[in-house]
């Protein structure tokens, strides 16, 4: 199938101005987004994801500046529109979902009357009767249960579960080509985490919107995007379809991510995780940001910034130890055991 | 609601009984007379005291006191010569009030217009002027705000009459002067309460649904900066609304808040016992009221 790009990041550079000087958060990021597809973004906290989200908004802080990149969407560079421009963008052709429903919702207006807010911004000519019809079948849509009876509550009488589809039903009120969630689960209780990804992916199959799937949590992942894109330090380190991230990872901080991921057979008795912090990017390491956590790093890794190694048309990754010259390192067995899967799935194939 | 509204009433009374019984037997620890003028001899002095009811044990003179006040009998003054208290009050409690409503509705919209401006340009001009306003109204003591004001908008430009009441124009000066303070405080409040829903995440989401940035501030982050202005708003109309001394002198207005300290050296015992009970119901009211305001504004409150 030819995929059609509905967004292609190119170059994304993001700088905060500081006290202390620029935080580079955000360092030559490029992706595409497919029609239809999910592309999810993964990384811990301070990697960029929620400003790479931001910035596909036009929200960004006022001390952000973009020094570099293209925004492309519809054959428009979004970086190069005015404020009144993303306006009508915004909500509109993308729109987001935010992490907390808790803080996220008007907490003095009717819910109701929130959901209608951006379809009466954006249908010119909608009465506020249609729009209040619009919001019933929305809330009907996202699975609240006697939408009719609570349209006119105020976000304090719901559990974070249902403002949650509520947040999603403002996101979707205007189908969106682009529908941003940015860790849209994290605030929420497993069992509801569950049921509102199974909500998300059945109302993408409706609306053929294309979702960029932020989070921190490979495991949610897994059964809902097309395409990942490991975030770390600013940069995507790894990029693939979601089958080549988990069976046939590259890069050492991916295998980090897949080993911290507990299963019901592991055998370890501690939980794994990636030692150290993520690097201070007011001035980012010389060399590979990830070379001071890298159990694998090469003497190189803190000389020379790596570059993206192909290893399939579909599939980069960041790394020197994909370099031919590099020496073969052995990952965790967990790593060996995705691998051998691979080759696996590629014979059945 | 109306239980809650009950309920509160009631403890309002208490208080009130409270506030009485306090503040009839502190004032007998003040030291003097309230008569006190060096020509009276003590013959004079005791047909005086007589005549009041101060001879009699202070229980008695309590009760006499308590007993009167259901019948909403008040006394007399026994400075302003033999005057009802309740007469007094009558008259001066209006103006007062008039004064201070004036000056609180101008300080609050204008505090809340400023506080507004100055949170979505937090660190710009606006804010800074605003904010270098908003020290000087809390910082420097109203009469002389009043005094500047009288100097140059009623003397030099001679745009309103200088002093005394009746007229609307009379009232300009003092309710300007009189505003500066709310005004000052309000501003900065609105001002944090708005910086801090600007940075919230319904303001984001707000944002999000491509709303513009004046229908971000007017419909979201307005209403919620200034639900918790109410509760600043009660005390400090009680406050307003009583009358101010200074402002009051200045201006020569004959209002309730002149009375009550001249009627406290005096040792004039009506007149500060009815001021005081006065002042007592309007702040407790006041607080009842925004209270009630707050549950009616507040989809988070109920009473």
């Amino acid at each position: 199938m030819a995929e059609e790009k509905v967004l292609e990041v190119k170059n994304l550079h993001v700088n905060f101005h500081t006290y202390a000087g620029d935080v580079k958060a955000i360092r030559n990021v490029s992706f595409d987004l497919e029609k239809g597809q999910t592309l999810a973004i993964v990384g811990e906290s301070g990697s960029g994801k929620s400003v790479t989200t931001k910035t596909l908004m036009g929200l960004n802080a006022k001390n952000a500046e973009i020094p570099e990149g293209e925004l492309l969407f519809k054959g428009r560079n979004l970086l190069d529109l005015k404020e009144e421009e993303w306006q009508k963008i915004r909500g509109n052709e993308i729109s987001m979902i935010f992490q907390d429903p808790m803080t996220s919702l008007d907490p003095t207006m009717r819910i109701g009357k929130q959901i209608a807010e951006p379809l009466l911004k954006h249908n010119k000519g909608m009465s506020k009767a249609d729009a209040m019809k619009r919001a019933l079948e929305l809330m009907q849509q996202v699975g609240i249960p006697d939408a009719e009876v609570h349209i006119n509550d105020y976000p304090h009488q719901w559990s974070g579960g249902m403002r949650q589809r509520a947040v999603i039903a403002i996101a979707l009120a205007a189908d969106p080509e682009i529908l941003i969630a940015d860790e849209p689960t994290t605030a929420l209780d497993v069992t509801i985490q569950a049921q509102i990804m199974h909500m998300m992916a059945e109302l993408q199959e409706r609306i053929n919107s294309s979702i960029v799937f932020i989070t921190h949590d490979l495991g949610v992942v897994a059964g809902f995007a097309h395409k990942v894109a490991v975030m770390y330090a600013g940069e995507i380190v790894e990029y693939g379809t979601v089958e080549e991230i988990f069976y046939n990872p590259q890069h050492p901080y991916t295998w980090g991510l897949l080993d911290s991921m507990p299963t019901v057979d592991s055998s370890v008795d501690r939980l794994v995780s990636i030692p150290g912090t993520p690097p201070d990017l007011l001035n980012p390491p010389k060399g590979d940001a990830f070379a001071a956590r890298n159990k694998f790093a090469l003497a190189i890794d803190f000389e020379e910034e790596p570059p993206y190694f192909e290893v399939s048309p579909t599939h980069f990754a960041k790394t020197w130890l994909l370099d031919p010259r590099a020496p073969k390192v052995t990952p965790s067995d967990n790593i060996l055991a995705r691998w051998k899967r691979w080759e696996e799935l590629k014979g059945d194939k | 609601m109306v239980k809650y509204i009950l309920k509160r009433l009631g403890l309002l009374l208490l208080t009130l009984f409270l506030i009485v019984t306090l503040t009839f037997f502190m004032m007998q620890v003040m030291p003097g007379t309230p008569f006190s003028n060096p020509k009276l001899t003590p013959d004079q002095l005791e047909i005086l005291k007589h005549a009041y009811g101060l001879d009699k044990p202070l229980w008695q003179q309590y009760f006499i006191y308590v007993g009167h006040m259901f019948t909403g009998n008040f006394g007399t003054s026994f400075i302003y010569t033999n005057q009802p208290v309740i007469t007094m009050i009558a008259q001066r409690l209006p103006v007062s009030m008039q004064l201070g409503t004036q000056a609180l509705i101008l300080g609050t919209v204008l505090g809340a217009l400023m506080g507004k401006a100055s949170a979505r340009r937090k660190n710009g001009l606006l804010d800074g002027i605003f904010g270098f306003l908003s020290v000087l109204g809390i910082s420097v003591p109203s009469f002389v705000i009043g005094t500047l004001i009288l100097l140059y908008l009623g003397f030099n430009l001679n745009l309103f009459p200088i002093s005394g009441w009746g007229t609307f124009s009379q009232t300009i000066m003092p309710t300007i002067a009189l505003s500066f303070a709310p005004m000052a405080v309000v501003t900065r409040f609105v001002r944090s309460e708005m910086i801090e829903s600007l940075s919230s995440d319904y303001i984001l989401l707000a944002r999000a649904k491509g709303l513009s940035e004046k229908e971000v501030v007017n419909k979201h982050a307005l209403r919620n900066s200034l639900i918790p202005m109410l509760t600043l708003i009660g005390p400090m109309a009680a406050g307003l609304l009583t009358g101010s001394v200074l402002i009051e002198k200045i201006f020569s207005i004959p209002g309730i808040g002149a009375q009550f300290v001249d009627s406290i050296p005096a040792k004039d015992f009506p007149v500060i016992m009815a001021t005081t009970i006065v002042y007592a119901v309007i702040l407790m009211v006041f607080i009842l009221v925004t209270d009630i305001l707050t549950a009616i504004v507040d989809p988070r409150v109920r009473l």
